[in-house]
């Protein structure tokens, strides 16, 4: 006994710590639960077996064999409405997403530039940021409803709204590396070298301060889909048949009380599982970042050199 | 158009004033200070940490404003130089600024990228071979490996990254180079090896030179004119020879005392041995 246990210890290989064992396995799982949602949005005609916007059966079926989540008020199929919902959401986080970083860098990045001059530029940085610091004190509900009142049920006001209520921590997290970057000496050896302030602030302010915000876009599109679902639930979102969970989750309330559950359930959990995928991919995918950027730079090195 | 023909210029200081800060927290970085640098000046600068020997380099080039008195180029103001575009180039393109070189490169490009900017903008070099030609000019004249030039700032030494700062001062041709610290951060040996190209490169394209650092060694070592600073105050100025001989302020004393005092490796940035003679 005394002895195998001795043996065991001696012959057990040295466990490397689990922050050093970096490998594809784990850039795979990182990419993973946002990819699954890509692809459910942009193969969503191939999944879903029917149609989702036209009454395909009976209404109100549970969930059976031709029905996965059954049928809801209208006899439309809830398990392609889901799948489609999942494109809605899709198109509107990935627009958002892009609107508010590209947006809030953009914006930031003149915040932060600007915010010490004097004269017009120095005022208009000033006056932005206070706006963007009075953005977040309103909830993004009563933004979006106000935003949609005024411009009218459309999808373009629903992207506006969206990316208002969410473009305030893009701008900020920017204007911070900004205020950090524009003190380093080679934006002084750009100036000595003849090159324009727009183009200082191009080439070199906005490459080297856009990381967080883009380690933020992930979160922005997780919030998209929250709004968006939030805003179809009080009914100022997407309009009627096209499939939207929140819209789904609010006309299905009135048959949830009834005890049929699946037309309200189903595109909830579908909510709750796609957040919690983009929060888990948002959280990952910076920790692999640097390992999967590391591989990949190698790889174009090496290329380029060999071309050279 | 070029400076190695020898072309002559001439810079002027006159009563220039620096203040940073207003009511009583107003500190004076430079006293006003009067100066005359031309094609043939070897100027060092010399002082303390504070003595505001970096600001009078920086108001040159127009990185600081004086708060009095006029800097002029060519019998021009440097503020009307800085005015418009076409003139703004010409003066960056005859008056280069290099610094101490830690962080002057953008961590995001080559060196490469890096040099070649002010080839583009500053001499209007468009042609790709063109360009590729001037810059493996310099980086041998810098004794710099021209494959260096495609690596990133962090992926080479202080030494290298230095020489790459004066590589982008020196690829336009300036008439006038300020060089502000540009060997305080390399090691000893590091240092005579940057100086002496840069001694060599200055006398072989006859431009003037401005040399502002806290060292003594090599401030003797690459100038003929010495400008003593101390609280924003020029202290003391001559030849170099008749300074380091017969100094006349008690600051300047108690510095080359300090150097003379001083054997010991730390306290003496010194270079090789024949630094050490020009210097003493």
């Amino acid at each position: 006994m005394a002895e195998t246990l001795i043996a065991k210890t001696v012959q057990a290989p040295p466990r490397r710590p689990a922050r050093k064992r970096f490998g594809w396995l784990r850039v795979t799982l990182a990419f993973l639960p946002l990819v699954a949602i890509l692809v459910v949005a942009l193969f969503a005609p191939l999944i879903a077996p029917y149609d989702p916007v036209t009454t395909v059966a009976a209404s109100r079926l549970p969930p059976s064999a031709a029905y996965l989540f059954g049928t809801d008020a209208v006899g439309m199929d809830v398990f392609s409405r889901t799948i489609f919902g999942a494109r809605v959401a899709v198109q509107f986080g990935v627009i958002v997403a892009l609107c508010s970083t590209i947006g809030g860098i953009l914006i930031g990045t003149f915040i932060g530039l600007s915010e010490s001059s004097r004269g017009v530029v120095g005022w208009i940085g000033r006056l932005l940021n206070q706006i963007s610091d009075y953005l977040i004190a309103i909830p993004s509900i009563i933004l979006g409803i106000v935003v949609v009142g005024i411009m009218g049920s459309s999808d373009f006001a629903l992207i506006v709204a969206i990316t208002l209520c969410l473009i305030q921590a893009t701008i900020k997290l920017t204007r911070a590396e900004v205020l950090r970057v524009r003190r380093e000496a080679y934006l002084e050896a750009a100036k000595l070298a003849g090159e324009s302030p727009l183009r200082s602030a191009l080439v070199h302010v906005v490459p080297n301060s856009i990381g967080p915000a883009m380690r933020n876009m992930p979160l922005v599109f997780g919030n998209c889909v929250i709004i968006l679902a939030s805003l179809g639930f009080i009914g100022v979102g997407v309009k009627a048949p096209t499939p939207e969970w929140g819209y789904m989750i609010s006309s299905a309330l009135s048959s949830l009380m009834l005890g049929r559950w699946w037309p309200a359930i189903f595109p909830a959990i579908f909510v709750a599982l796609s957040v919690l995928a983009i929060a888990y991919s948002s959280r990952a995918i910076p920790q692999v970042w640097p390992y999967l950027a590391a591989n990949v730079k190698k790889r174009f090195r090496t290329e380029r050199n060999s071309r050279a | 158009m070029t400076s190695s023909d020898g072309t002559d210029f001439e810079l002027t200081l006159s009563a220039v004033r620096k203040d940073f800060g207003r009511g009583h927290r107003k500190v004076t970085a430079v006293q006003p200070v009067d100066l005359r640098l031309d094609a043939h000046s070897e100027l060092g600068v010399i002082g303390e940490s504070g003595s505001g020997k970096s600001t009078l380099a920086r108001m040159i080039v127009g990185l600081e404003h004086p708060t009095s008195g006029v800097i002029s180029y060519q019998g021009r103001s440097v503020e009307d130089w800085l005015s418009n575009r076409a003139s703004r180039l010409a003066y960056r393109q005859q008056v280069q600024y290099v610094a101490q070189d830690t962080t002057s490169f953008d961590p995001r490009q080559t060196f490469f990228e890096s040099v070649l900017v002010p080839l583009r903008i500053l001499r209007g070099v468009q042609s790709r071979s063109e360009i590729r030609d001037r810059l493996e000019a310099i980086a041998e004249d810098l004794s710099l490996d021209p494959a260096l030039y495609s690596r990133y700032p962090h992926q080479v030494s202080g030494g290298q990254r230095q020489r790459f700062a004066l590589a982008r001062s020196l690829v336009v041709e300036p008439r006038l180079l300020i060089c502000d610290e540009v060997v305080s951060a390399l090691d000893v040996s590091v240092q005579g090896a940057v100086l002496n190209l840069i001694k060599r490169h200055v006398a072989r394209h006859r431009m003037g030179l401005m040399f502002v650092a806290h060292g003594l060694p090599a401030v003797t070592f690459i100038s003929s004119e010495l400008l003593v600073m101390r609280h924003g105050e020029v202290v003391e100025r001559g030849a170099v020879d008749r300074v380091v001989n017969e100094p006349q302020h008690p600051y300047t004393r108690e510095l080359l005392e300090a150097y003379a005092d001083s054997s010991s490796p730390e306290s003496s940035p010194e270079s090789g041995p024949e630094q050490r003679e020009a210097a003493l």
